[in-house]
C-alpha cells in the first residue's frame, strides 16, 4: 500500500479514563467483593470451607495475573521477533503487564495463609503415610515453594516494569537506543518466562493433585492463559475504538488479533487432546486418576470446557469474513475468557476438594458446585482489573509516537476481502 | 496460426507496474492478468481481484478426507478384523484422531493442488507455453486480451498509455491456447505470478 495514499505520521494520542469504564471496575468490584463476603461467610467453619476459599482465591489471582503475565509475553515474543504490524497494538497489552505485581501480592498472601489448606502434599506429617508423596518432597517443600514463588513474583513483575517503563519513555526520548533496549530486556523477559511458566504452574496447580503429574502441563497452561490473553487484548481494542481512540487500528489488525485467537485455541485443543489420548490410551492408574475425578464429578464442565475453548473459536473464526467482523470476534473473546477461566478452575478446584476430605452421609464429595464465592471472587477481580490497565492506559500516550516500526503498522494490510 | 492474442507491457519493478495498474484501471481499461516474478502487496487491491474460492475447495476436500479416514478405520478395526487392544472398543474415537487429522489435511492439501492446477492451465505432464518468458526472472508484465480490444485505435491508445506509464517494451503475443484471466483463476496473489 502507500503509493495512492501519502501516509501521516500519527500523533500521540491520550486516553482519558471514560467515567462508564471507571464504574464498571468499581462496580464488579463492589459487587464481587460482597458475593465474595457472603461466599466466605457461608463456607466458613465447614469442614472443607478453608480449602475452597482459598483455591477460589489463589485459582483467580493466578488468572489475572497470568492474563497480564501473557500479555507482557506477547509483546515482548513480538519485540524479539521484529513484528512491525503490532505497533499500534502494543500499548495494551503493555498496560495489561501493569497488574502483575498486584495480583502477585494477593497470590504471595494466599499462598502465605492458605497453603496447607490448598496443598495436600503441604499437609503436616503427610509424608509419612504416603509414600509418593515422600518422593517429591525434595521439589515440594515449604521452601523450594515460597523461595521459587517469590522469585517467579518479582522476575515477572519487575521485567514486565522495565519493558513498559522504557515503552513509555520512548515517547519523550526518541532514538534507536531505546528501541535496542526495549529488545534486550525482551529477550530476557523471555528467558524468564520460557523456564518459569512452566515450573510455576507445576508447583502452583500441578502440585494440587501431588499423586499425578503431566509433562505437557506447562504448555498447557501456558497456552490456555494466553488465548485469554490475547482475547483481552482484543476486547480493549474493541472498547477503545468504539470510545473513538485507536483510529489508526484498522480491521486489517483485528484480523490479525483473530488470527492469534483461532490459532491458539488449535493450540489449546492440540495439547488438551494429546494430553488426554496418551492418559486415555496408557490407562495406567496413577495417571488416569486426574481424569477421572474430572470425568466423573465434574463431567458438565469437563466437555463445556473443550467445546466453549476449542469447536466453539474453531468454527466461528475460521473465515476470514468472521475474524474481521468486531461482533463476531468480541463474542469469541468472551467466550474463550470465560472458557479459559473454567478451564483453571477445572485444573485447581477439583484436586483440592478431593484432598478435603468432606465425607457427606458416609460418601465423599468431590464437587460443591458454584457459589457466590466462586462467582463472586472472578467479578471481584475482573473489576480490579479493568480499573489498573485502563488507568494505566490513561497516563500514557496510546500509540508509541516514536517507535521505528510505526509506519510499517499504521500501513499494515492482509490484502483480504 | 496463433488463436489468442495478447498484448503484453513490460516492466522492471513492481512500483512502476503497480501504479500503472491504477492508472489504467483509472481509464476503464479491463487488465487481463499481471505476470510477475514475486507477488506484490497491494495488488490485488489494486485489481479489485476477487476473493479465491481456492478454500472453499479446501474444506470440502478436507470433510471428504474426515469422513474417508473414519469409515476406513470403522470398516478396518470394528467390521473386517475387531481386534483387542487393551480393553479398548473396537470403535475407539480418540485413537483415530491423529489419523483422521492427518488425512484431512492430505486430501485438503493434495486436493486443493490439483484443483488449482487445474484452474490455472497448468499440467505436470507438458511444459506449458509462457506467454512472455521473462516475467519468472526480472520482469513484470501486465497482459491486455487483444480479442476484446481487437481495433487498432484501441491498441494504440492501450501501448501508448503502457509507454507513458513507464513500460519498458510494449508487445504482442499469439497463443495456440487461451491464458486464462485473472478473474477465471479466481486466485489471489500468487496465482497472478504463474504463467
Amino acid at each position: 500500500m502507500g503509493h495512492h495514499h501519502h501516509y501521516i505520521r500519527p500523533e500521540a494520542e491520550y486516553y482519558e479514563m471514560d467515567p462508564k469504564v471507571r464504574m464498571t471496575g468499581i462496580v464488579l468490584f463492589v459487587v464481587g467483593a460482597l458475593l465474595f463476603a457472603l461466599g466466605v461467610i457461608s463456607n466458613m467453619g465447614a469442614d472443607y470451607g478453608a480449602t475452597r476459599i482459598w483455591t477460589t482465591l489463589m485459582h483467580n489471582s493466578y488468572f489475572f495475573l497470568g492474563l497480564g503475565l501473557a500479555a507482557t509475553f506477547y509483546v515482548t515474543a513480538q519485540t524479539v521477533g521484529y513484528s512491525g504490524w503490532v505497533i499500534l497494538i502494543s500499548r495494551i497489552p503493555e498496560a495489561m503487564g501493569r497488574v502483575i505485581p498486584f495480583f502477585a501480592v494477593i497470590l504471595l498472601l494466599v499462598f502465605v495463609f492458605g497453603w496447607r489448606s490448598i496443598y495436600e502434599w503441604a499437609h503436616i506429617g503427610i509424608e509419612e503415610t504416603d509414600e509418593l508423596i515422600a518422593g517429591k518432597k525434595p521439589f515440594l517443600n515449604g521452601t523450594f515453594f515460597f523461595g521459587a514463588t517469590v522469585v517467579y513474583l518479582v522476575l515477572w513483575s519487575l521485567l514486565s516494569w522495565m519493558f513498559r517503563k522504557n515503552s513509555f519513555e520512548n515517547d519523550k526520548d526518541p532514538g534507536i537506543h531505546r528501541y535496542k533496549r526495549s529488545k534486550v530486556i525482551a529477550m530476557i523477559f523471555l528467558f524468564v518466562f520460557a523456564i518459569s511458566s512452566s515450573t510455576a504452574l507445576w508447583h502452583w496447580f500441578m502440585s494440587i493433585d501431588p499423586h499425578w503429574f503431566s509433562t505437557l502441563y506447562g504448555w498447557y497452561c501456558f497456552i490456555s492463559i494466553f488465548v485469554a490473553a490475547i482475547a483481552t487484548t482484543l476486547l480493549i481494542v474493541l472498547t477503545l475504538r468504539s470510545q473513538g481512540y485507536l483510529k489508526n487500528i484498522t480491521t486489517d489488525h483485528l484480523h490479525d488479533l483473530g488470527k492469534w485467537m483461532f490459532a491458539f485455541s488449535v493450540a489449546w485443543a492440540y495439547l488438551w487432546f494429546s494430553q488426554f489420548m496418551l492418559i486415555w490410551y496408557g490407562n495406567i492408574p496413577e495417571e488416569t486418576l486426574y481424569f477421572c475425578e474430572r470425568f466423573e464429578h465434574y463431567k458438565i464442565l469437563f466437555f463445556l470446557n473443550f467445546m466453549i475453548n476449542f469447536p466453539l473459536p474453531f468454527l466461528v473464526l475460521m473465515t476470514a469474513r468472521a475474524k474481521r467482523n468486531p461482533n463476531a470476534i468480541g463474542f469469541i473473546a468472551v467466550m474463550v475468557i470465560i472458557g479459559h477461566w473454567l478451564d483453571f478452575y477445572l485444573l485447581a478446584m477439583p484436586g483440592a476438594i478431593k484432598s478435603a476430605h468432606y465425607f457427606d452421609h458416609g460418601h465423599q464429595v468431590l464437587n460443591l458446585g458454584f457459589g457466590p464465592l466462586e462467582i463472586g471472587v472472578p467479578i471481584m477481580f475482573a473489576g480490579a482489573f479493568i480499573f489498573i490497565v485502563f488507568s494505566t492506559l490513561a497516563k500514557h500516550s496510546l500509540v508509541p509516537v516514536n517507535h521505528p516500526f510505526l509506519r510499517q503498522s499504521v500501513e499494515h494490510a492482509t490484502h483480504s476481502i | 496460426m496463433a488463436k489468442y492474442n495478447y498484448l503484453l507491457g513490460l516492466f522492471d519493478d513492481e512500483e512502476p507496474l503497480l501504479a500503472a495498474v491504477h492508472k489504467i484501471r483509472d481509464a476503464g481499461l479491463n487488465i487481463h492478468d499481471v505476470l510477475l516474478p514475486f507477488p506484490i502487496h497491494g495488488l490485488d487491491d489494486a485489481l479489485n481481484a476477487r476473493e479465491t474460492k481456492l478454500h472453499n475447495a479446501g474444506f470440502l476436500f478436507g470433510a471428504t478426507g474426515t469422513a474417508f479416514a473414519l469409515l476406513m478405520m470403522s470398516a478396518i478395526s470394528v467390521f473386517d478384523w475387531p481386534n483387542n487392544f487393551g480393553g479398548k472398543p473396537f470403535f475407539s474415537m480418540p485413537s483415530w484422531i491423529p489419523i483422521t487429522f492427518e488425512l484431512t489435511v492430505l486430501f485438503s492439501a493434495v486436493g486443493m493442488t490439483i484443483v488449482y492446477y487445474i484452474r490455472n492451465g497448468l499440467s505436470v505432464f507438458k511444459d506449458i507455453e509462457p506467454l512472455e518468458p521473462r516475467t519468472s526472472s526480472d520482469r513484470f508484465a501486465i497482459v491486455f486480451d487483444l480479442d476484446e480490444y481487437g481495433e487498432e485505435a484501441d491498441m494504440d491508445k492501450i501501448s501508448g498509455l503502457l509507454t507513458s506509464l513507464g513500460a519498458l517494451e510494449v508487445k504482442t503475443k499469439g497463443m495456440s491456447k487461451r491464458h486464462p484471466s485473472h478473474e477465471e483463476q479466481s486466485t489471489r496473489g500468487f496465482a497472478s505470478g504463474t504463467n
